[in-house]
């Protein structure tokens, strides 16, 4: 009688140890169910971290090393050398050059692993590169893509690509994030997903009150990144629309391109001609 | 717009991956069919829905039971029956070691085999009326 006493103690604090209430159901179902085996899948699913310009992305292996130690997944750090932003702003040759790095590490570690999941989670330039690794690569199937600090253009077509990931991605946009515009006002080829979302079917934006890498860490990765990755589940953003509207001086600030600046430079050459000629 | 569909709906955006599984949840808990308690049992809720995994299945059982689309049950049974419960609650932290058996008319301690986790839908939910 006392062993059944301390198994039906064990249980209950076996149940309490978990402090996240979504971890505690779990539990409780995964005990009542005959333990742990009985709820997890056993199928390899691995994480690949895409960072973005500017950086040798220590926030890769920071985020690794607790989501290894925590959850089933099997983290990646994927690198591709620092981009100076002036190659990041010039079209050719450096993007090219980045690009086949991540298409070859993608595309082998699918080749190495194909019975197993893989997603990804791409900042920045990252996003770039990962969008045209999926249109180079028909065959390369991910399970969940999350972007952040997005600089794909809010018109990618999804479509093209559609039969590559689980619908929807994921967009993580930072309301304090002025690079994605600055990207696509002076440069090609960039657009401002990451400040002002996709609005598009094949995704979800998440709107947040972050700057371009403010979620680069471990809280946002654990409530928002891992729900998604372990649970499929969607954990929505608490910044509501009104709260992440801009000022007038900062909107225009992100309107402001190299289009206004050529024209102004032009304006004043014109102006200096003519009181030279008069 | 019908509020069960509307929580389905929030349900789907919850997971957005599982979308076919939330839609035969929705079909088993469309309260036309029954006028009556239904009950089942997470292994009988993975055959029917079929998610990806059991972890999912838990989590989108939680989600439904906090939107009132279904309810949780932790069933005490009688160690002498092992198809008639003795007591009833929303969690097995709350289960004392000891319960009243009705049957015999013994206190019993509880063991865990004794324990069932039951989601029922009831035909009286908020969203059955909206």
């Amino acid at each position: 009688m006392r062993e059944h006493a301390s198994t039906l103690i064990s249980l209950q604090e076996r149940i309490r140890s978990y402090s996240d209430p979504r971890e505690r159901e779990i539990a409780e179902a995964s005990h009542l169910l005959g333990g742990p085996a009985n709820i997890d899948s056993d199928r390899q699913h691995i994480l690949v971290f895409l960072h973005g310009m500017n950086t040798y992305a220590d926030w890769q292996e920071i985020l690794s090393e607790p989501i290894r130690n925590l959850t089933n997944l099997k983290p990646i750090p994927l690198g591709y050398g620092n981009v100076h932003p002036v190659k990041f702003l010039l079209p050719f040759p450096y993007r090219q050059s980045r690009l086949k790095i991540v298409y070859r590490e993608l595309n082998d570690l699918r080749e190495d692993n194909p019975d197993a999941d893989i997603s990804v989670v791409a900042h920045s330039f990252g996003t770039y590169l990962l969008s045209k690794t999926l249109l180079k690569s028909p065959k390369l199937k991910l399970k969940h893509v999350i972007l952040c600090g997005s600089i794909l253009d809010s018109d990618f077509d999804w479509n093209l690509i559609k039969n590559q990931f689980l619908s929807p991605v994921i967009n993580d946009v930072g309301v304090r994030d002025p690079w994605p515009s600055l990207a696509k006002n002076w440069s090609v080829g960039y657009g401002d997903s990451g400040s002002f979302g996709f609005k598009k079917g094949r995704t979800v934006d998440r709107f947040f009150d972050l700057d371009h890498s403010g979620f680069l860490n471990y809280e946002h990765a654990k409530d928002f990144w891992l729900p998604l990755l372990v649970d499929g589940r969607v954990i929505p953003s608490r910044l509501n629309a009104q709260s992440r509207k801009l000022s007038y001086w900062q909107t225009e600030l992100r309107r402001f391109s190299l289009l206004h600046l050529s024209t102004i430079i032009f304006l004043a050459l014109l102006c200096w001609v003519w009181s030279t000629n008069n | 717009m019908n509020m069960c569909s509307t929580k389905f709906d929030s349900l789907i955006a919850e997971f957005p991956y599982e979308a076919d599984a939330v839609s035969r949840l929705a079909n088993l808990v469309d309260v036309e069919k029954s006028t009556h308690i239904r009950e089942y049992t997470p292994a009988r809720m993975y055959h029917l829905i079929q998610p990806s995994n059991f972890r999912v299945l838990i989590q989108m059982l939680t989600s439904a039971t906090e939107l009132g689309l279904l309810k949780k049950v932790v069933r005490v049974m009688s160690p002498t029956s092992k198809l008639a419960g003795i007591a009833e609650f929303d969690s097995a932290l709350e289960i004392p070691l000891t319960l009243f058996d009705v049957r015999t008319g013994l206190d019993v301690e509880v063991t865990t085999d004794q324990i069932r986790l039951i989601y029922q839908i009831l035909p009286d939910r908020e969203c059955s009326h909206a």
